[in-house]
This record gives structure tokens, C-alpha cells and sequence, in this order.
């Protein structure tokens, strides 16, 4: 089933297939690349580029991360225990 | 209620002339920055009941500190312009320059745009092809990174989303910032319309119709078979749109952007120096 959609994906034309199951791995690209735009004119010397590209890559996925623990403590463990009305 | 009151008292700064206004020129290399008409007030001096000001308000008690704020300020403070209180440390000579040399900080409260060079040409070719802004005005290699991660984060769009993810017509909203990104947002927004919305019929199915519409009989409505939905579509565009936004600020870092400065130094809080100290004065003591 996988296969056979990827065989018929024609990519930049058509959607990317199974992305609805798997659209969670996109924040690494979106990540990395955003970093890479910001520090390109951020950063005073180009020295620690990479360095700091990684860090700021790092940083927004961990406060993704942080997020979706957040919003889980939230909607699954507490919201149930409040009372309804 | 403040902490120091501004009861008027008796001082011999009330017998003070009028303020006098004396233009000041900050320069670097022989070259001005910008002029700037402060205000030489001078310093809080002391009178019988405690330190009075300019005004002649009392500043502070007999035999106190007089607080930071109302100390001369250095010439490179923002409070110059404001008319900050105090004579000007660093009075101009009689070419009208600075007596000192200025430094990098000076910029962050003298730089009103009359010496900043604003590269408009750049910020077009900027917009036109990301990064190549900086490319051309000398900075090379922090131009092709720019350009890798705009055009990246397009392309990234492209992939997950398809075409029809830059939709003119239906996102509008998203499409006023993925055009930012430049012409390739123009073209993939041409695409869409060209290759899927009117492309073959044997390339559209019909959408599910609404029980009003059935009730209607209204004839089916067609899509294309690449049309974009959930998580796809939605990624799709969001890298786009963020495609844009960071051309965005890439072009409005190559306006200002000059080679081997960074334009964004002078924004960091000025480094921490002795301030000069006000001339004590016993209280009661005659200026």
C-alpha cells in the first residue's frame, strides 16, 4: 500500500503520501532550515555557524517537545479530573 | 509617591540663565554622525536643605548621594537626547567634533539614519533570488546560507504539501506571506493554477456533496486529484509561509547590512564604565 503510493507520488506536484501519520518527523526540516535563514544574518561572525545552527535547532524542537508534554499533562491528565460544570 | 520630591527650593540655580542649547557632533573619522542639539544642563549642586537641580527642585537630602539618575550622563547615553542633566562630558571643539573618539555604542543613541546607508538594490535582488542580497554587497557566504535555508524551507513545502499548497486564490492570507519568499512563490502559485485547477478533466474527481446540495441538485463540484488535505496541506503551507517570513528578514538585513559590520552589535547594552562622579559639595556651600 505504501509502496504503491510512493509509486505514484509525483513529488512537488503531488502531496507527499502518508504524511498525516508521519507529519511530525517535518519539524526536524522546518527546524534546521529556519535556523540556518536566522543565523545566516543573526550571528556577528560565521565562525560557530554550524554550532549554532545545531543549538537553535535543538532549542526549538526541545520547546516543541516541551509543548506537546505540556498540552498532554493538560488535555489527558488534568482536564478529566475537572469537574464539569 | 516618588522618593525624592520636586518641592521647589530656595537655590541659587534658581537665579540660573536660561538653558542653554549647544549643538554637539559625534563623529567618526572626521566624518558626523549626527547632530544633536542637547540640552548642557548642569549638575545637581548643593544648598541649604539638601541638592537641587537645574530647576531648582531638590534632588536629594543634606548629606546624601545624589541618585544615578540625576548624575551627568555620558555623551553616548540616551539620555543626551533626551536632555540629560549635566553638563556634556565631552564638549565639541571649535570644528565642531567630538573631543573624544566615539565607539561602537555611540551609534545605538546618535544613528538617526542621517550616516546609515540603506542598500534598497540589494533588498530587491534580495527579493528576487533570497540571499543573493548579501551575496552582492560582499557577503558571500552568509548569503548562500540564507539562500539554502529560505529556498530549503520552500522547496521542503513544496515537497510535503504539493503545488497546492501556494494558492492564491483560497489562502490568500498564506500566500500574502509566501509571496515574500520571492518569484519562485509566483511560479509554484502559477503551477497550481495552470497544472491542477485547470488542468485535464480526467484529472479531477468530484467532491462528497453536502445533503443541501444533493437537496439542491446542484451539479457536482471537481477538484483535482492533488489537492492537498490535513497534515500534508497544512505543513505544506506552513513552510512556505516561513519560507517568506525569513526572506523577509533577510531582505531587511541586506538593506542595512554592511560588509564586516554587523548592524545588530550597537543593539547590545553598552558596556559598563565608571561614570564620572558628581563634584561634592559641603551642604550650604556657595556655587
Amino acid at each position: 500500500m505504501m509502496l504503491h503510493a510512493l509509486l505514484a507520488w509525483t513529488p512537488f506536484l503531488d502531496p507527499m503520501p502518508a504524511a498525516g501519520r508521519y507529519w511530525w518527523t517535518f519539524l526536524l526540516p522546518l527546524a534546521f532550515l529556519l535556523s540556518m535563514a536566522w543565523k545566516a544574518v543573526r550571528l556577528p561572525k560565521m565562525e560557530h555557524y554550524w554550532r549554532d545552527v545545531l543549538s537553535m535547532t535543538g532549542q526549538i524542537l526541545a520547546a516543541i517537545v516541551a509543548l506537546a508534554i505540556g498540552l498532554y499533562i493538560l488535555m489527558i491528565l488534568v482536564m478529566p479530573h475537572l469537574p464539569a460544570d | 509617591m516618588g522618593r525624592y520630591t520636586s518641592a521647589p527650593i530656595e537655590s541659587s540655580a534658581l537665579r540660573r540663565p536660561a538653558i542653554p542649547l549647544t549643538p554637539s557632533v559625534l563623529a567618526v573619522g572626521g566624518r558626523p554622525l549626527v547632530h544633536i542639539r542637547s540640552i548642557d544642563r548642569p549638575a545637581p549642586e548643593a544648598c541649604s536643605s539638601g541638592i537641587a537641580d537645574w530647576a531648582g527642585n531638590r534632588v536629594a537630602k543634606a548629606g546624601t548621594d545624589v541618585p544615578t539618575r540625576y548624575r551627568p550622563q555620558r555623551a553616548d547615553s540616551c539620555d543626551i537626547i533626551r536632555g540629560g542633566i549635566g553638563p556634556n562630558p565631552f564638549p565639541p571643539n571649535e570644528v565642531g567634533q567630538a573631543t573624544r573618539r566615539p565607539k561602537q555604542n555611540d551609534r545605538m543613541a546618535t544613528d538617526t539614519s542621517n550616516d546609515t546607508q540603506l542598500n534598497f538594490g540589494a533588498a530587491v535582488l534580495g527579493w528576487v533570488v533570497p540571499g543573493l542580497g548579501q551575496i552582492v554587497i560582499g557577503e558571500r557566504r552568509r548569503g548562500i546560507y540564507a539562500m539554502i535555508g529560505v529556498i530549503g524551507l520552500f522547496l521542503t513545502g513544496l515537497l510535503i504539501g504539493g503545488l497546492d499548497c501556494v494558492d492564491k486564490d483560497e489562502d490568500r492570507l498564506w500566500f500574502a506571506g509566501q509571496v515574500a519568499a520571492g518569484p519562485i512563490a509566483l511560479v509554484a502559485a502559477y503551477g497550481n493554477n495552470a497544472f491542477l485547477k485547470q488542468g485535464p478533466p480526467e484529472s479531477k474527481v468530484p467532491t462528497p456533496q453536502s445533503q443541501m446540495e444533493q437537496a439542491a441538485g446542484a451539479p457536482p463540484r471537481y477538484v483535482t486529484k492533488a489537492k492537498g488535505l490535513a497534515h500534508a496541506n497544512e505543513f505544506g503551507t506552513l513552510l512556505c509561509f516561513l519560507a517568506g517570513l525569513m526572506n523577509l528578514v533577510v531582505v531587511m538585513d541586506a538593506i542595512v547590512r554592511t560588509p564586516g559590520v554587523c548592524p545588530y552589535e550597537r543593539r547590545q547594552a553598552p558596556s559598563r564604565q565608571t561614570k564620572p562622579t558628581l563634584p561634592t559639595r559641603a551642604p550650604g556651600a556657595s556655587s
